[in-house]
């Protein structure tokens, strides 16, 4: 489903990924650790289409990202979604608008909007917030808002950067448990995170990035 | 596309005073472009109106033959550059001088002084060649002489010339300056939906649905200021055809507004914002 191989990334001549090779495989739950400016951001960035690696060659579902032109990049977004940690919502619209969004993106009709809506915020337990204003809801609900835009395409691969960052330990278990949740429904998840009690004793697979390497 | 139309008017709504306030620029802009449209327009009129009226006068050598002159006859109506031509005799040129002037004075003389003429209505199309016509006509053998309005035809000439010219760089440039006001509005509106936008890009928005609102957005407002110009064109129609502004200035009154400026307009002004917003949103990138 993703696979990496020999990756480089650079900033400013400053290397930030070095000779990263890995594969996911598809209805995989993976974390990525390490600590502060391990590259982990970049590497979901790299996966995500929003930054081209300098070396290597990376391929997601069936598109080769190492040279993809930006036209592509809409269709890959529409298989691989993402979840903040600072959520990247419309703060004025409500909810349901929120979830809608990317089903409008992608041209579906009105009528059926509605119903996919209020599955996917039940899924996340949010039926009864549909109609609140997003700058209402305090940060687990909107993380649960962005979790719920995130699946309502149903895609193949969800991408998660430090979803748990800005939330209490009570939140952040219940986050992480809708992580579970929507990955034994078959969907692949990337989570990055530098919080090891995410994945403590958990039988998901972890990849450490140091410096830029994979340990 | 209903979706975007919405987005669009509800962009429009937000921004309501940079709105009007880009409306009324290209209103004012168009006004003028219209306005040197109608001068052009009526100028044009004036000149089709006078070419009826001017012509080429071709006056015949005294001996020239009846069969030849007919054959030359058939050469100008076929040349095309003349809407009627008319033969007339030295009788009855003469004739018709009898009733100017005192017969009395032309039987002193004792002869008809005066030759056999054809005289030529130039069509408008070929009052601007007036000069190489008039030239090509002298080379015949049969003719005598041409006379032709010189210096009016080369003053209207350099009329036309001129206002052509300045019509062109009017319409050039306030053209211009219509673009240039939704080239600068739209893009405006789109950095006050840069964090939108990002968002929509996150979520695998193509480039085409992020552009589209904003291309509605430079329609309706060049389609708007085309409107507003054909409303003020429609006030000044009925002032300058009122019976008060007839008595008071019967020329003024006489001006034609061509019907094709009232659809003709909001089209350019729709298709000058779509342009002009389109350029205004440039590459849209991901990375």
């Amino acid at each position: 489903m993703i696979t990496f191989t020999g990756v480089y990334k650079y900033y400013d001549s400053l290397p930030v990924l070095q000779n990263v090779s890995f594969h996911i495989n598809k209805g995989e739950l993976t974390f990525i650790t390490g600590p502060s400016g391990a590259g982990k951001t970049t590497l979901l960035k790299l996966i995500f289409g929003g930054e081209t690696p300098d070396e290597g060659e990376i391929k997601v579902a069936d598109f080769e990202l190492s040279n993809i032109k930006h036209a592509k990049i809409p269709f890959l977004r529409r298989i691989v979604t993402f979840v903040f940690q600072d959520f990247r919502l419309r703060q004025d619209l409500t909810v349901f608008d929120n979830i809608a969004l990317p089903l409008r993106v992608i041209g579906e009709r009105e009528k059926n909007i509605k119903q996919r809506v209020l599955d996917a915020l039940k899924d996340v337990g949010l039926r009864h917030k549909s109609d609140s204003i997003v700058k209402s809801l305090s940060g687990g609900e909107q993380q649960r808002v962005a979790i719920a835009r995130a699946i309502i395409t149903n895609p193949q691969i969800i991408l998660a950067d430090e979803p748990t960052g800005n939330l209490d330990p009570e939140t952040s278990s219940d986050v992480m448990n809708l992580f579970k949740r929507i990955n034994i429904q078959g969907c692949t998840v990337v989570i990055a995170t530098h919080n090891p009690e995410l994945f403590k004793n958990s039988p998901y697979r972890v990849l450490s990035l140091k410096e830029g390497r994979l340990s | 596309m209903e979706r975007h139309i919405l987005s669009a008017i509800k962009g429009l709504w937000i921004n309501k005073w940079y709105t009007i306030m880009a409306i009324l620029s290209i209103g004012i802009c168009f006004f003028i472009v219209t306005g040197v449209f109608l001068a052009i327009y009526n100028l044009e009129i004036f000149t089709k109106n006078l070419s009826t009226k001017a012509g080429v006068v071709i006056y015949l050598k005294e001996e020239a033959p009846a069969e030849e002159v007919s054959s030359f006859l058939e050469k100008l109506k076929n040349s095309g550059d003349f809407s009627r031509i008319q033969y007339i005799s030295k009788d009855e040129a003469l004739k018709e001088m009898k009733n100017l002037i005192d017969p009395s004075l032309l039987d002193l003389i004792g002869y008809n002084p005066l030759s056999d003429t054809i005289e030529c209505y130039v069509k408008d199309e070929s009052l601007q060649y007036i000069e190489q016509i008039a030239k090509k006509i002298k080379t015949s053998q049969l003719v005598d002489d041409v006379y032709y309005p010189v210096k009016f035809i080369s003053v209207l000439k350099t009329i036309r010339i001129t206002l052509w010219n300045l019509a062109i760089s009017i319409f050039s440039l306030f053209a211009l300056a219509v673009c240039f006001i939704i080239y600068a509005t739209v893009k405006n509106f789109y950095w006050k939906k840069t964090e939108e936008i990002e968002i929509l890009k996150l979520l695998g928005a193509t480039p085409s649905y992020i552009r589209f609102p904003f291309i509605i957005e430079g329609g309706i407002l060049g389609l708007a200021g085309a409107l507003f110009t054909i409303f003020f064109m429609i006030i000044m129609y009925f002032i300058l055809h009122s019976r008060n502004f007839a008595d008071f200035l019967p020329a003024i009154s006489r001006i034609s507004f061509p019907q094709e400026t009232f659809y003709a307009l909001p089209l350019f002004g729709l298709f000058l914002g779509m342009i002009s917003s389109f350029l205004a949103l440039g590459k849209i990138k991901y990375k």
